[in-house]
Order: C-alpha cells, then structure tokens, then sequence
C-alpha cells in the first residue's frame, strides 16, 4: 500500500477512490491566517488534499489560543503562515504549500486566485474577505464563506451563479476604501446589534469593540463548527459529490444551535435601507439623533443581561468567593 | 508565560467572569483519546477547562491520520492519551491533566466518575461506553454522546435523570458488558446499521467488509470534527450554565443536508430504525430466528444489488 493510501484509507468508506484522486488533485486557496482559515486547512490536510496556497501576515499572540489550531505556548510569536505549513506536512509530508507572507492587493489576488480551484477568504477585515469574493466571482472561482462571532455564525459557498456576499448581507458596492471605512464607522456597528442578541455577547465587550478598543469575541467550539462546516463545503465541491449548499442557502449558528437556513431578508433590507439614509451627507448628521436611539437600546440590552438570573442549570457549584472586581492572575 | 486571563481574553466577550471561573474549575472525564476523544479534548482545553483524566490504551497509527487530532509523523506509535494531555499543557500550562495510559476494566472506570463534573464515554468499543452512562446516571453525572459514522452523528448530553442512550441508539435492554459486547459483534444485529449506506453515505462495499470482515467504521474529518466541535460546545453549556443544553430526549441529529434537533420517538426517520432495531432483537431470541435470519440474507443480497447498481449509475 503506498504512504497516501495508508494515511487516508479510511476516508475511501465514504468517497470512491476516483473522488480521493479528485480531492487529491485540488488545488485551494486560503486567505487569511484567521481562526477559521487555519483550521479549514488542518481539516482539509487530514481529508487528504495536497495542494495549498496560503496567505497572511499574522503572528500567533497569547490571545489567539483560546481558537486557533496551531496556537500553542511554543509557537506564540511565530509566523502563523509558516507554522500552518510546517503542521501540514507534519500529517502530510508530501503535500505542496505555498505560502506567500502578506495579504495580496490587486493584480496578485487576481493570479492567485485565477491558480487555485476553490478560494476560502478568511480574514478577519469583511472588506477585503469582500474583494477576494469579488475577484474570485470574476474568475469564475467557487469560494466559500466562513465568518464566526460569538455564538453566531455563517457558512456557504458563493459561486459566479448564486447572489454575491454584498446582496445577502445587505452591503454596498464599494471600493476597499469606501467599504473600510463603512465598516469601522459608528452607524455600522450599531447595525451590528445582533451580535448582542443573536451572538450572546456581552454588551460590556460591544461597548469596548464598538469604540475600536477590542476584538471579535470568539469561542473554539463555535469556530470550530463553522471551520468543520466550510471544510464539509469544500469538500463537496471539491469532489463533485454532492450538492454544496450556495447561498441564499446557509449554514447559521445561533445561540447555540445550528440549521440549514436562509441569510436574513430583514437584515439586508434593514441595513440596505439605513445606508440609503444615514450613508450621505445630511444622514450622518441624522445619525448623531438616531445615536440617541441606539444608546438606550443598548442600555436596556444590558439591563436584561445584568437582569438574567444566575443560572441553576450547570453542574459546577458557584465559587464561594465572589469574583466581581476580582481578577484572576492576569 | 502568559496567565490564563490573557490566552482566553476573548472567551470574556462572551462568559461572564463567574462563567469562565466555571468552565476553569471543571473537571472533565475522558475514555477514549481517538477521533471524538481527541478532538473534544483539545476544543474544551481551549475554551479554558481546566482539569482532565484521559483514558487511552492504544496509540497512534497510519490509518488515524484522516481525522485524529495528535496524530502527525512525530507522534506516530505513541499513546494518544500522553500525546493529548502534552497537547492540553501547551495550549494552559496551569491545565492539571491526569493520564491512564492503559485499557481500564469498566468497575475501574467507574471508580474516576466521582471525581469529574461530566464524563465523555468516547471509546471505539460501544459496549464499553454504555456501562460508563449507566455508571455516570447512577453516580449523577451529565454525560455526552456522540456517535459519528461517515458524514452522519448524533450529539447528545445523557442528565442523571434523563432518558438513556439505549433509547436513542435503540441498542436492548441488557445487563452486562459482555452481553452488549456480544451483541454489536454479530452480524444479526449490525444489520441494524443499514441507514449508514443511504444516509451516512457509506459506500456498499465498505459497509459489506463493516459486517463480514469488521472492518472499521468510516470517517471523514470534517465531520468527526463538526460533531465534536458540536459535543463540546454541550459540554460548555452544562458547566457554565449559560445556555441550556441539547440533553436527551432530544438530541442532535447531523447529515450532510441537515443539522437539526430531534426527539425519541418523534415522527422521523430514526424513531423506525430504533424500533426496528429493538423488536427485531426480541424475535431473533424466539423461534422466529430460523425464517429471519433466511429473510436477512434475501434482503441483503436485494439491498447490495441495488446500491452497487446505483453507485456504478453515479455520473462521476
């Protein structure tokens, strides 16, 4: 039996050998050395693919433990990109990864993504996950969404038949700068409320990332689903198997639960229709009072957080010490 | 070396301190270092749990490279369980781990439940995972199920006081560990997994070496690491307490098309395989056995020819 098929006989359970060649042969490209992207990867090592282009600048910090798969105390400070190959071909010692150690603009993205059969964008900043569906669209690349945050989620794949990612989630057709600039204004993260009622986050961490002073909150399992559920998609394309689920359709996770579903109407009309009116000039000025609206909203998000009885249900006594103002050896 | 506050920062936008502080404090009971094992213990390590017992005899070998997550060229031939727990302290260093890297008889393993806040029954032998639930719902300890097969598992939290796994697998109601053993050894009874061709997606001729030859079951990664994301996501839940937990009668239900939460004895597909699976059982033991087993073998001989016809029609 040769090295590849001892490695992966197991998957040939499920797929023919033709469909594991077929795998095998692919080509795929993840942008991004996020939590998700990272963990796609590892997924699709082990599927038994061969063929990865890597992209990202990132390097693992003590706060990417808590989700990223090669996160460990010995490579904290390290090149993610390179500890990413180097994990691959620790379960593959014959798979090809490039990797190319920055975010590519422009005319690479282009050739990049025109090498590679599937396109993952997986990079924490939405506007240029934005441009890579954008360019894969044009290339006639399948490429697969995969955003986590919190206890929410999305996953689907985009083909240059189905909606692009600017119709389901109710964006508008910007260049990189217009859309960076979107995204980090006020009037966008206020429409981003679903985080707190959808995502269970606490409206203390918002506050702080609504003001730019903190990160995506992100929880392994939760990320974890929603890289396995991208890696299943891949998979599907990949090997022509089966159907992926192209968007409108999508996988959403939700307060802890997880369903084949459709991206919200309500939450693209909604925002759709509040870039319509506080996006130009006179809006902004309109905003400072709608401002006024969302400060008590978010208020009464956190009265009935603070308000929600301790629960009862878990199976860990409370600590005897109280814990507020108490922080544990930072 | 960086405390704990900071490698779970981000965990605070979601648990509160009092949350977090217990997921730190719980102590997690796991059988069976392999594809789930494995897989659960590192997401629940880095969701900051903060005590583990690992049980595992066997160690890593080629055929583990498609899903197990301590499985690389380096760690090939070792005890999953050691490899896990090095994982566990590079991932917290203040992580206490304690490693039994040896098979453990089922009175053994009953006697590490009292110690833990929740047990994960995750070894290859299902014989020996349903006297660990019945050894946890005695002593009153949650309990988490996942059962994965090809692109198909169930997920489920087993409460002291809830329905037991045998009514979601729809495995007989019997006594002891080598009666069970015996049980999921026949070919009689592995029949019972017959939806593992049309739903889980197996392929005919590996699910034929499954029941003649034991072969072991198929798996792919995505999938043993969707169910375990999902079976630790669970676990979270039942030891913070923030949200309230899939435990059965219900259960979650995972194929490729549709994650969803079903119920025992609800109206879906699963209620007619349990039930079948559960009377068919009772009248194998009578004198019925002679015409079924004959019934079994014209049956099966229709069923092969038919996914072998339509896997050959497949368009590639």
């Amino acid at each position: 039996m040769s090295d590849y098929a001892l490695r992966f006989q197991r998957n040939l359970g499920v797929l023919s050998i033709s469909e594991q060649e077929r795998l095998r042969d692919t080509n795929v490209l993840i942008i991004g050395d996020g939590g998700t992207g990272e963990t796609i990867a590892i997924i699709l090592a082990r599927c038994g693919m061969e063929r990865f282009t890597i992209a990202g600048e990132g390097v693992y910090a003590a706060s990417d433990m808590n989700r990223q798969a090669c996160c460990f105390l010995d490579t904290i400070g390290e090149k993610k990109v390179s500890v990413i190959k180097d994990t691959i071909l620790k379960i593959n010692p014959n798979a090809r990864v490039s990797t190319c150690k920055h975010l590519p603009r422009g005319e690479e993205l282009d050739t990049l993504i025109k090498e590679c059969a599937i396109v993952i964008p997986a990079v924490d900043d939405l506007s240029y996950s934005i441009l890579c569906f954008r360019s894969a669209r044009k290339q006639t690349r399948p490429a697969v969404l995969c955003i986590p945050s919190g206890s929410l989620g999305w996953v689907c794949a985009f083909s240059h038949k189905t909606p692009t990612i600017e119709d389901v989630f109710g964006i508008p057709s910007l260049d990189y700068e217009g859309l960076r600039r979107i995204m980090h204004s006020r009037e966008y993260r206020c429409a981003q409320y679903n985080f707190i009622t959808s995502g269970d986050w606490r409206v203390s961490w918002f506050w702080e990332y609504f003001s730019g002073k903190r990160d995506l909150a992100l929880l392994c399992p939760v990320s974890w689903i929603a890289s396995s559920l991208a890696a299943m998609e891949v998979l599907k394309i990949a090997t022509g198997k089966w159907r992926p689920t192209y968007a409108p359709k999508c996988w959403y996770i939700r307060k802890g639960t997880v369903a084949q579903s459709h991206f919200s109407l309500f939450i693209k009309y909604h925002r759709k229709l509040g870039w319509a009116i506080f996006g130009n000039g006179i809006g902004r000025h309109l905003h400072r009072l709608a401002l006024w609206f969302w400060r008590r909203f978010f208020l009464y998000l956190k009265y009935s957080q603070d308000k929600a009885v301790p629960d009862k249900r878990s199976s860990i006594p409370p600590t005897p010490l109280d814990l507020k103002g108490d922080q544990p050896d930072v | 070396m960086p405390g704990y506050r900071e490698l779970f920062e981000r965990n605070y936008g979601i648990f509160s301190e009092a949350e977090q502080d217990r997921i730190r404090r719980a102590c997690v009971l796991i059988i069976g270092c392999g594809g789930i094992g494995g897989t659960v213990a590192v997401i629940l390590a880095r969701s900051g749990v903060g005590r583990f017992i690992l049980v595992e005899f066997d160690s890593y070998d080629y055929s583990n490279m498609n899903r197990q997550i301590g499985c690389f060229e380096d760690t090939l031939g070792r005890n999953k369980a050691e490899v896990i727990g090095e994982q566990i302290l590079r991932i917290n260093p203040e992580a206490s781990v304690e490693v039994h890297a040896k098979m453990l008889a089922p009175n053994e393993l009953a006697e590490l439940i009292p110690k833990v806040d929740v047990v994960f029954p995750a070894a290859d032998d299902f014989a020996l995972s349903i006297v660990v639930f019945r050894d946890a719902q005695r002593l009153g300890k949650p309990a988490l199920l996942i059962v994965p097969s090809g692109t198909w598992s169930h997920v489920s939290i087993i409460h002291p006081d809830s329905p037991p796994v045998e009514d979601i697998e729809g495995v007989p109601k019997l006594s002891t560990y080598e009666e069970l053993h015996a049980l999921f050894t026949t070919p009689r009874y592995k029949f019972g997994t017959y939806f593992y061709v049309p739903i889980a997606d197996w392929r005919i001729d590996y699910y034929r070496s499954f029941i003649f030859d034991g072969a072991p079951p198929a798996q792919l990664c995505p999938a043993v690491w969707l169910a375990s994301s999902l079976g630790s996501f669970e676990i979270l839940k039942v030891v913070s307490g923030k949200w309230k937990p899939v435990a059965s009668p219900r259960f979650w239900s995972i194929t490729r098309k549709r994650i969803s939460i079903k119920r025992i004895h609800g109206p879906h597909l699963e209620t007619l395989f349990v039930w079948q699976r559960k009377i068919m059982w009772r009248m194998f033991q009578t004198w019925l056995s002679l015409p079924l087993e004959l019934g079994q073998k014209v049956w099966w001989q229709i069923f092969y020819g038919w996914y072998k016809y339509r896997e050959g029609k497949k368009p590639t």
